[in-house]
């Protein structure tokens, strides 16, 4: 795709501290674990919302899920172990630290997906390995080896990649996808952007010392932090939309509302410190508000199927 | 929800939907211009540019046929057979 010109900016001479590590505290960082939790709450609670799963049928999936995602990881940082080594927040990772080869994480991230793929297709639905690989495939090809460095599109698209685990978990309980996990699906694809440009607000830097187009560093900040706020204001609308065809009641409705209008509030006042420079603190804000409102928006799903409308 | 006041919230998001992607699109119209003249050949420039179009205007399309589908699945009669209601309707503990 195009040859996007990044503003360059000087590395700072920041040495993070070394500690001893691990093989299996390795192996463990090379599945990104913080991340994962967050994908298997969105892959556990549409579960629950699609109907009434075996503890079993959870479990198997909540194992699968780790596995594949965790794979999905370890490629990744296959991929980009050139890029993990300028990067402050990526450099003690196991490649770039010199703790294991590439050849080894990627071994290691095949074979676990792999292992997933085999695992939710005996264990859970054929149908639900499938998408759990779609995810791991798309992930891997189209956001990591394609959009990543070459579009400010990047999470955008590649957004879709983290929007997989609801039809996942909707698949090991109806065996099928319908509006429902469409909806969960999009609601993760939209939360993405400004989940995510609110870090990379935060770590310009980073990002233009390694290359990757992120849209503060193409389309500018003023023009990301606009675009933050209407893929928000898309957002709270699709996450209410659910309620008028009678998927979530009432309960679901005031969660996503007050929720919704915290994560808007935040956002405005990124947007209304465009000009001034002053959103630090703010965009950092928004990052750590949102991910606490997608966990909790899929919690209020499942209460409000389960306990009360 | 009563249906009534089912439909109005459901134009309001609708409308809400619409003019937030319009804007998004719009924004990636204004980001692209700026990046427009970096391009190093005509043709890299004309490839790019449709790509980013199409991740652009992707989710939008996916986004209509959302609403259309939600819509068909509050009025299930004036979609007869769509496969849609039963999930909808799925069981509760």
């Amino acid at each position: 795709m195009s040859e996007t010109t990044l503003p360059s900016a000087a590395t700072p001479p920041v040495t993070p501290p070394v500690r001893n590590v691990t093989l299996t505290q390795d192996l463990i960082t090379l599945t990104k674990p913080k991340i994962i939790s967050l994908l298997l709450v969105t892959t556990i609670a549409p579960m629950f919302v699609a109907g009434s799963p075996s503890w079993l049928t959870v479990l198997w999936v909540t194992i699968g899920g780790y596995l594949m995602a965790g794979g999905a990881n370890a490629v990744n940082m296959y991929l980009d172990r050139d890029i993990d080594d300028v990067m402050v927040r990526t450099k003690l990772r196991p490649i770039p630290s010199g703790r294991m080869s590439p050849r080894a994480v990627i071994a290691f991230g095949v074979l676990i997906a792999t292992a997933a793929t085999y695992g939710l297709a005996q264990l859970v639905n054929v149908l639900t390995a499938t998408l759990a690989l779609a995810g791991f495939y798309f992930y891997v090809f189209i956001y990591t080896r394609w959009l990543k460095r070459s579009s400010p599109h990047n999470i955008v698209i590649g957004g879709a990649a983290g929007a997989f685990p609801p039809l996942v978990g909707w698949a090991a309980v109806t065996g099928s996808l319908d509006l429902g996990a469409w909806y969960l699906f999009l609601i993760i694809f939209y939360w993405t952007p400004p989940h995510f440009w609110a870090l990379a607000l935060n770590k310009q830097r980073d990002y233009g010392n390694a290359g990757v187009p992120m849209a503060p560093l193409v389309w500018g900040e003023r023009e990301t932090i606009e675009q933050m706020l209407w893929y928000t204001v898309l957002l709270v609308a699709l996450t209410l939309l659910p309620v008028c065809f009678g998927l979530f009641g009432i309960t679901y409705a005031v969660c996503a509302a007050v929720l919704g209008g915290l994560l808007l509030k935040g956002v405005l006042q990124v947007y209304r410190e465009r000009n001034s420079g002053n959103w630090v603190r703010a965009s950092w804000w928004v990052y750590k508000y949102s991910l606490l409102y997608l966990a909790l928006l899929f919690v209020a799903m499942v209460v409000d199927r389960h306990v009360g409308r | 929800m009563a249906t009534p006041l089912a439909d109005a919230f459901f134009w309001i998001a609708a409308f809400a939907i619409l003019v937030a992607q319009a804007v998004i699109l719009r924004s990636t119209k204004r980001g692209m211009d700026v990046i427009a003249p970096e391009r190093s050949s005509e043709r890299s420039k004309k490839r790019s540019t449709v790509l980013e179009w199409i991740f652009a205007v992707g989710p939008a399309v996916g986004l209509i046929v959302l609403l259309y589908f939600t819509r068909a699945a509050m009025h299930p009669t004036a979609l007869h057979g769509s496969g849609i209601a039963p999930a909808v309707r799925g069981p509760r503990a």
